[in-house]
């Protein structure tokens, strides 16, 4: 059902992408993110899954942004510098 | 293996790396500020936090977890080699007791970790082996072998007061072929060129001791080498007796030597070796060459040692 609804849009791609992520301590440890393309007023849930120490904010983040490129689109902004960092690291690694 | 640069989330970064290279057009990422009312990211904020509390079942599930069980080092083994001579013996109890995972069969784990962790270390590291295929150890070895060199006397100046720390470092980094030049810039990426910067030679530890041709560097090399020899000479001449046996000397102008009160005895030739000390026919050119010795003792028959039994008298070549 999720990836129906980050299926790829043929319109618009180039238009920004918004994700962002969230922790919370409920229940255990529940992490979430999401994407949303402003222009088309669609929005994304992305579940970034994880085991034990990985579950962090660091992945929830990363994990939305994976999911915005993965689906195909070109145009991404978000709010998490060290995520972009780590990207860059892992492209040139 | 690239253990010291994985990434505990190494399996999202690598599918983003994945995704970005394989993707026909390129992939632009934009870093807007936080919480500063940008009307987009608010909206990514509160969809995160409701997938975090009440959407977790619908969102997307093409993020894979890492590993077999969330384990996110599950490729990775740490201190292990292959059991390439025995592949049906069994592991050490006592070292996999403690593992959540334990290594497939054909792996076993090191009992020695310091050798284990030495050997892991690249070998370009700072921190690795040293490097006894350089040029200075084989000579040395050549030296000590031949009964050449005195290791007490070449390893003086470790305890010396009057060398500075940075100049052992410096003399150990040279003996061990470590000292950075453009060899090791090309190794770690820094540079294209292993030629050196101020002549077009290729550039190495005994290129920057001796061998660049640049004029200013050249001069210094010839500089530094009387300064060593002068100081030598100086040492011999405090001696009293020796310092009259001088017949040869090769360490600089006389201008050089009267800045540190040195003048050469009347009894040495400058530069060039007198020919009587060489075996009868010897060649004259290969007299003269440039790697003729910069001192040349000749002590009389009195002086001899028990080692030094020839007819003219003790031989001291420096």
């Amino acid at each position: 059902m999720g990836e129906r609804l980050l299926a790829p849009m043929n319109q618009n791609k180039q238009e920004k992408k918004f994700c962002n992520s969230q922790l919370l301590f409920k229940l255990g440890q529940d992490t979430g993110s999401g994407i949303y393309h402003p222009h088309l007023y669609v929005s994304h849930y992305v579940n970034p899954k994880g085991m034990g120490i990985t579950i962090t904010i660091s992945r929830a983040e990363l994990a939305a942004i994976a999911a915005a490129v993965i689906h195909g689109y070109s145009h991404t902004a978000t709010d998490s510098l060290p995520s972009l960092h780590q990207i860059k690291q892992q492209l040139s690694h | 293996m690239n253990l010291h640069r994985y990434h505990i989330q190494g399996d999202v970064l690598q599918s983003i790396a994945k995704a970005i290279r394989q993707s026909p057009s390129p992939i632009h990422f934009f870093k807007v500020k936080s919480h500063a009312g940008i009307i987009g990211n608010e909206h990514a904020d509160a969809l995160a936090k409701n997938s975090a509390t009440t959407y977790s079942d619908i969102a997307d599930t093409s993020i894979r977890t890492a590993g077999p069980e969330g384990n996110p080092f599950y490729n990775i083994h740490w201190l292990t080699k292959e059991d390439t001579e025995n592949q049906t013996q069994t592991h050490d109890l006592t070292h996999t007791t403690n593992m959540a995972h334990p290594p497939p069969q054909r792996l076993w784990y090191l009992l020695n970790h310091r050798d284990a962790l030495q050997a892991h270390i690249h070998i370009l590291h700072k921190l690795g082996n040293a490097k006894i295929e350089a040029n200075y150890h084989a000579y040395y070895q050549t030296l000590k072998k031949n009964g050449t060199a005195n290791e007490a006397t070449s390893n003086a100046y470790l305890t010396s007061s009057y060398v500075p720390f940075k100049t052992k470092c410096i003399i150990m980094k040279y003996r061990t072929g470590t000292l950075y030049n453009q060899k090791h810039a090309v190794s770690f990426k820094l540079s294209t060129s292993q030629t050196c910067t101020l002549c077009p030679q290729l550039d190495s530890a005994l290129h920057i001791l001796s061998g660049c041709q640049h004029t200013q560097i050249r001069n210094m090399i010839t500089e530094r080498h009387n300064l060593a020899c002068r100081m030598i000479f100086k040492a011999i001449s405090k001696t009293g007796s020796l310092g009259a046996y001088d017949v040869s000397i090769d360490i600089g102008s006389k201008e050089r030597m009267t800045m540190q009160n040195l003048q050469i005895p009347k009894t040495a030739k400058s530069r060039i070796i007198s020919k009587w000390l060489f075996p009868p026919r010897f060649p004259d050119k290969d007299r003269c060459t440039s790697s003729r010795p910069d001192f040349a003792l000749v002590t009389p028959s009195a002086a001899k040692t028990q080692k030094q039994q020839t007819n003219v008298g003790g031989w001291w070549v420096l």
